[in-house]
């Protein structure tokens, strides 16, 4: 081993120290660097005895020059590389000791080469590589190589540049013409030669001509020669898969309907299935993959040939291939059936279209669904590829679309099956039949609603007549699993067809609330009962209040905040009890007294133990690996806040407050409040404290309506303190948005105080002292606070909140506010942010400008100066892409904001527009006119939007989209079109006077800096000026 | 339990798609990670415990920013399994996996197992939805959800890898591997729907394409 090839291999070798393998790699780069390393390679490669690695290096340069500096190459160097590789074949590969990967890369360095040369400088490539065939096997393997990796560079391979596209046809093109017949009969040699000898040659053909079939003639292939050799090939085991795959290709090819079907019947592909030996699960899946795609090939074909042309014997193709997909769809092996699952599901999808199925397409379908009933039966042994739970699924999809073809049919056979299990329940062994049973009258549920009102009334009274089967049979007490939660859910999913007897009603609560559910000794079946149970809570709140005392009995010890109950029961599946309890009592209107006696049952226990831990200071035990006070704090918040949800101050359906007589239970919660406000001052800085803090508010906006108001002035500088980071303030303003939404301009006062502090926390987080790396998470979560806060503006104009701006208190923060908004109009780089900037524009100004709620003298100067400017600058500059909907959408807005801006003001504005704005746009008199008359009231506002996007995509130079049914607008489109093109020079640049009007420009970089580039006043926001 | 030996596995994806942040979740105190920097490879060994006994996984993880054609494939020579990973949030990173897939059976051949893996689905702007990831499913390829920075599915890949390679279906771990603190905490209910997505993408029947070829 020279100095060279031990080079590479240390350079390979991650054992090797650092400082040798330092020196090797030097010594490589040095080689690499030089302009003849290519040839060195050749030469190299010449010796014998070369290592893996060594080889694969060579290639790597010559892979290199090829795809990077082929032009630099002399014609006769790129002979002398030619002849290099061919003369590798000869010598090296020739003789069949190279390793699998060798061969592939000198193919697909060839292949690259071939690109590059052929036709022009190449055109005898495939003479020249079929001449050396007689060079034997091992060259005839390469040369398959070759045609596979042309296949892949040239066809196959996606993501491509058109020019390489272009190069690519022109290959594909000139391949077709003059050299793929003799490839055709290369292969078609290589395979009569070799069919009994040399099978791994016959394989590798095969796969090329499975490559190829698509993009050539196809009757060089479907033809006498070939067609029987690969029928003789599907039965020698060694290569029968491939054999398949080809009649697969043909099959796939692209063609007319009318064609492909003569195709299929030409090829008798039923005689040639049912010829070939169904020994192994491999090979029949192949098989059946043959049959799935035929099958969907001829029902598309018949679907998509035209009348005029009908193909005869279509039908019979049809049924010939559903025989076949009946059978491999039952197999036992759910690999098989899946293989035939597409054209499952497309017969069924085309049966959909046909009303009413004749005879023989209900036997089918009948058929079907007792197949689909087998396949999803739970099996015992469990060896197949695919995964049993998703093929039940992509099942369950079939038996929702038979149901809903066939709604009599399928009835019919499930209340066979439930009957039959009910006969059979007292026998646990039958729990497979049991479990898909009542799985297929869980499924009817899900795809019933997809039928008509009529079917569904129907179906109501079965399910109804089913449940009351199930829930008297002894089924609930089979003790299997799977059994036992699809009992469960399909109680739950019907609860609304649940018969309201007290007999049933009984016996289907006790099955959740024994050993049967919550209380069994299987975790899964008791989780999935305690989450079934609250479903179940949710929908007939009423009918079961009655079970109340039973309930809270059967509970009791499940609810304990502590740990030795959660390890047995988790505290998540405790919240769902917290849950259903809630709902209950809430939903009951009890009289207070007994409103009373049921909460505090519930409540008492958290809320002493909530005081005991804040009062006695004991989580000042906890340390960071054993937090357990804090821990039971968190818990404790979330299961009274949880409990909370069956209660709020507000109508269901209106949404309107309720009277406070039925609110009595208020008391309960307001206590907590009290305790739980005060944790974040003393755990500060536990993200998870204070995110449950955040969660109780958000019940207690719900929960305490109107009577949480005066407490805000209090909680909230308490939660803002302690928004450490963008994530709880992220929280803390979804907090503020739902105190906006639920109280509007009653909010005023307390907005009104807390603004400042709020907006000046927001512009601190926003201009962190390092600017966060690009698509860092830190860039993201500032780009998530600067849409959060584009959204808490808009939505304080949206709740009618905007004199908050005005106030004597904010009057000077609104300037900065102000700055912000209009910066946000100009980013480009985030189009959601200047479209909601546009949206609280024009809200602005609705609100203060004259006529307005919230009407102040001074903002008639913003308007001229800030506003009126940036509506034509910012669409007329260049990165403002009028392709993207968003834009199209903010133009609508500028169009909508020009419209308010002239019912306010009038003539003043509209003598603005035509002696002072439009002349600096060089546009002619008539056009000003036209502008002017477009923005009056009388014009729809639908119409000056159209004119104003005409307008400026004329003036961007861009092509307009006219509409026809508006003639008269045309022609001034194509007269702005002409005088455009007079004035192209000052078309972007915006005229000094406007800019100059414009004295502050403050843009928020797309990385979060708010950057103050105000000529003047320093008022507005600056970095870190506060 | 007879001792398996260690087994070369390559990790390829574009470059920025967080390879060298999953290999480096998992914290073994025996192997340490050897950096080679001007090839950018470096190979980390780590084990898992399974019902089958030990398997070690030599992970080469080969650097990405190289764009596709690069001169990259020669540390696959030997490879007896692969991962290749993309980016939820980039597009583009998922296009090329078909690229990366035909660099590395070039050389690996198609027998060898294969992992397909989404990174980063911590990330709220997911771009490349599960529905639209059907790549791996031509070529019989298992497909993981994964986030490096909260661990999430981290064993996924090579428990399955480890059941391929040793044909047993029923392969466990049986010691949880000790992985680094997650950085970020996963959306349990966006992890689930995202589970239920990728379960409901694989239930739509595949447009028939290319099948696997065999060396």
């Amino acid at each position: 081993m020279d100095e060279f090839e031990q080079a590479i291999i240390y350079s390979f070798d991650p054992l090797v120290s650092e400082d040798i393998k330092q020196k090797a790699l030097a010594y490589i780069d040095q080689i690499k660097n030089s302009p003849d390393a290519w040839k060195f390679c050749l030469q190299r490669l010449g010796q014998t005895g070369n290592s893996i690695h060594l080889k694969f290096f060579c290639f790597q340069i010559f892979q290199d020059l090829i795809l990077h500096k082929y032009s630099t190459l002399t014609a006769e160097e790129s002979n002398k590389l030619k002849a290099g590789l061919i003369n590798w074949l000869k010598t090296h590969l020739a003789n069949g000791t190279e390793d699998p990967a060798i061969k592939n890369k000198y193919s697909q360095i060839v292949a690259l080469l071939f690109k590059q040369e052929y036709p022009e400088q190449w055109p005898s490539f495939f003479d020249d590589y079929l001449s050396l065939l007689n060079l034997g096997p091992s060259v005839i393997d390469i040369f398959l190589r070759i045609c596979k990796a042309i296949d892949e560079q040239v066809v196959s391979l996606a993501y491509r540049s058109s020019a390489e596209l272009a190069q690519n046809t022109l290959i594909k093109d000139t391949m077709r013409d003059h050299a793929i017949e003799k490839i055709v009969k290369s292969w078609y040699d290589i395979l009569v030669l070799f069919s009994s000898s040399n099978p791994s040659l016959i394989n590798i053909t095969l796969q090329n001509i499975k490559h190829y079939v698509g993009w050539i003639d196809i009757n060089l292939i479907v033809n006498d020669k070939f067609i029987p050799l690969f029928c003789k090939f599907l039965s020698l085991k060694s290569v029968r898969e491939e054999a398949c795959h080809c009649f697969r290709e043909i099959i796939n090819k692209g063609m007319e309907p009318y064609n492909k079907l003569s195709l299929i019947q030409q090829l008798q592909i039923k005689n040639i299935i049912s010829s070939t030996v169904l020994d192994d699960p491999d090979f029949i899946v192949k098989v059946g993959n043959l049959v799935n795609l035929t099958g969907m090939e001829i029902l598309r074909a018949l679907e998509t040939s035209t009348n005029e042309k009908k193909f005869q014997g279509g039908e019979l193709l049809l049924d010939e291939m559903l025989e076949l997909l009946f059978k491999f769809f039952n197999n036992d092996s759910n690999d098989v059936s899946y293989s035939v699952y597409g054209l499952a599901s497309l017969y069924i999808h085309e049966l959909k279209k046909i009303k009413p199925l004749n005879q023989k397409q209900m036997q089918h379908i009948t058929l079907l669904v007792q197949i689909v009933r087998n396949k999803m039966r739970l099996k015992d042994n469990d060896d197949d590829e695919i995964n049993f739970s998703d093929y039940r699924k992509d099942l369950s999809n079939l038996f929702r679309n038979i149901f809903r073809i066939c709604p009599e049919m399928v009835g019919a056979f499930v209340q066979s099956n439930i009957e039959n299990i009910i006969k059979n329940q007292n026998n646990v062994n039958y729990f497979r039949e049991m479990e898909i049973s009542i799985f297929l009258l869980y499924q009817m549920g899900e795809g019933v609603s997809a039928t008509s009102e009529e079917t569904l009334k129907t179906f109501d009274k079965f399910f109804s007549s089913m449940i009351s089967l199930l829930a008297q049979s002894n089924i609930s007490n089979i003790k299997n699993q799977a059994v036992s939660i699809i009992y469960f859910e399909t109680i739950v999913r019907y609860a609304k067809c649940i018969p309201l007897e007290q007999q049933i009603l009984t016996s289907v609560l006790s099955a959740f609330l024994d050993t049967r559910g919550i209380h069994s000794t299987d975790p899964l079946v008791r989780s999935k009962a305690g989450y079934l149970l609250n479903k179940l809570v949710k929908q007939l709140k009423v009918q079961i209040f009655p079970y109340i005392n039973n309930i809270i009995d059967s509970l009791k010890n499940h609810i304990t905040i502590s740990y030795e109950i959660q390890r047995e029961v988790p505290f998540e599946e405790q919240l769902n009890f917290y849950e259903s309890l809630g709902f209950l009592i809430g939903a009951a209107n009890l009289p207070i007294n007994e409103e009373k006696l049921y909460v505090e049952k519930i409540l008492v226990g958290p809320i002493t133990k909530l005081e005991e831990i804040i009062n006695q200071q004991l989580y000042k035990t906890d340390t960071k690996e054993n937090p357990f006070y804090t821990t039971q704090l968190i818990q404790l918040i979330s299961v009274i806040g949880t409990f909370s949800k069956g209660f709020s101050s507000f109508n269901a359906s209106t949404g309107a407050p309720k009277h406070d007589s039925y609110c009595n239970y208020k008391i309960y919660f307001t206590k907590p409040l009290q305790l739980i406000i005060q944790l974040p001052n003393l755990i500060p800085n536990n993200q998870e404290i204070i995110l449950k803090t955040f969660f109780y508010m958000h019940r207690m906006v719900e929960c305490l309506g109107k009577d949480l108001k005066p407490l805000l002035v209090d909680i909230i500088p308490i939660l803002l303190n302690h928004t450490t980071n963008i994530n709880t303030l992220l929280e803390f303003l979804v907090f503020i948005n739902q105190l906006m939404s639920k109280y509007k301009d009653e909010f005023y006062p307390i907005i009104n105080q807390t603004l400042q502090p709020i907006i000046f926390r927001i512009f601190e987080s926003l201009n962190p002292p390092v600017a966060p790396e690009e698509y860092s998470d830190e860039e993201r979560s500032l780009n998530d606070l600067k849409r959060q806060y584009y959204q808490f503006i808009q939505n304080i104009l949206n709740n009618n909140l905007a004199n908050v701006f005005t106030s004597q208190v904010n009057i000077n923060l609104f300037e900065q506010i102000l700055a912000t908004i209009i910066n946000g109009c100009q980013s480009t780089s985030s189009e959601p942010i200047q479209k909601v900037s546009f949206l609280i524009i024009k809200r602005l100004i609705e609100d203060l400008g004259p006529g307005g709620n919230h009407m102040v003298p001074g903002f008639q100067k913003v308007i001229y100066d800030q506003i009126i400017p940036i509506c034509f600058q910012i669409p007329l500059s260049d990165t403002f892409n009028l392709s993207e909907l968003v834009s199209v959408q903010i133009l609508g807005e500028i169009g909508k904001i020009l419209k308010i801006i002239t019912s306010k003001y009038n003539d003043e504005f509209l003598n603005y527009m035509a002696s002072v704005l439009l002349p600096t746009l060089s546009l002619s008199n008539d056009q000003i006119q036209q502008f002017v008359k477009l923005l009056l009231p009388a014009t729809p506002i639908k119409e000056f939007q159209e004119h104003f996007t005409n307008f400026i995509r004329t003036k961007r130079g861009l092509p307009i989209h006219g509409k026809s049914k508006n003639n008269n607008n045309n022609n001034n489109n194509n007269s702005n079109n002409n005088s455009n093109n007079n004035t192209n020079g000052s078309n972007n640049s915006l005229p000094k006077t406007i800019n100059n009007t414009t004295t502050t420009t403050t843009t928020v970089s797309s990385n979060g800096v708010v950057k103050n580039n105000s000529n003047g006043s320093n008022n507005f926001i600056g970095v870190n000026g506060h | 339990m007879a001792e398996i030996p260690p087994v070369k596995l390559v990790l390829v994806g574009d470059g920025g798609v967080g390879k060298t942040t999953f290999v480096q979740r998992h914290i073994s105190g025996e192997f340490e990670t050897r950096y080679i920097p001007t090839l950018g490879v470096s190979v980390k060994t780590i084990a898992f415990y399974t019902n089958y006994g030990k398997f070690i996984f030599n992970i080469w993880d080969t650097a990405g920013q190289e764009k596709f054609g690069g001169l990259r494939d020669g540390y696959y020579i030997q490879g007896q399994c692969a991962i290749i990973m993309f980016d939820v949030t980039s597009r583009l990173s998922y296009k090329n996996c078909p690229n990366w897939y035909s660099d590395l059976t070039r050389v690996c051949g198609t027998e060898i197992p294969i992992v397909l893996t989404g990174n980063k689905v911590d990330v709220k702007d997911r771009k490349v939805k599960p529905s639209q990831i059907n790549f791996h499913r031509r070529f019989n390829l298992s497909y993981y959800d994964i986030s490096a920075k909260s661990n999430y599915n981290f064993e996924k890949p090579f428990i399955w890898l480890a059941s391929k390679l040793c044909g047993h279906k029923d392969l466990a771990l049986v010691q949880e591997p000790t992985l680094a603190a997650p950085e970020v905490a996963l959306d349990k209910q966006q992890m689930s729907q995202y589970e239920a997505e990728v379960a409901a993408a694989s239930a739509v029947a595949l447009p028939i394409s290319d099948e696997t070829d065999d060396l």
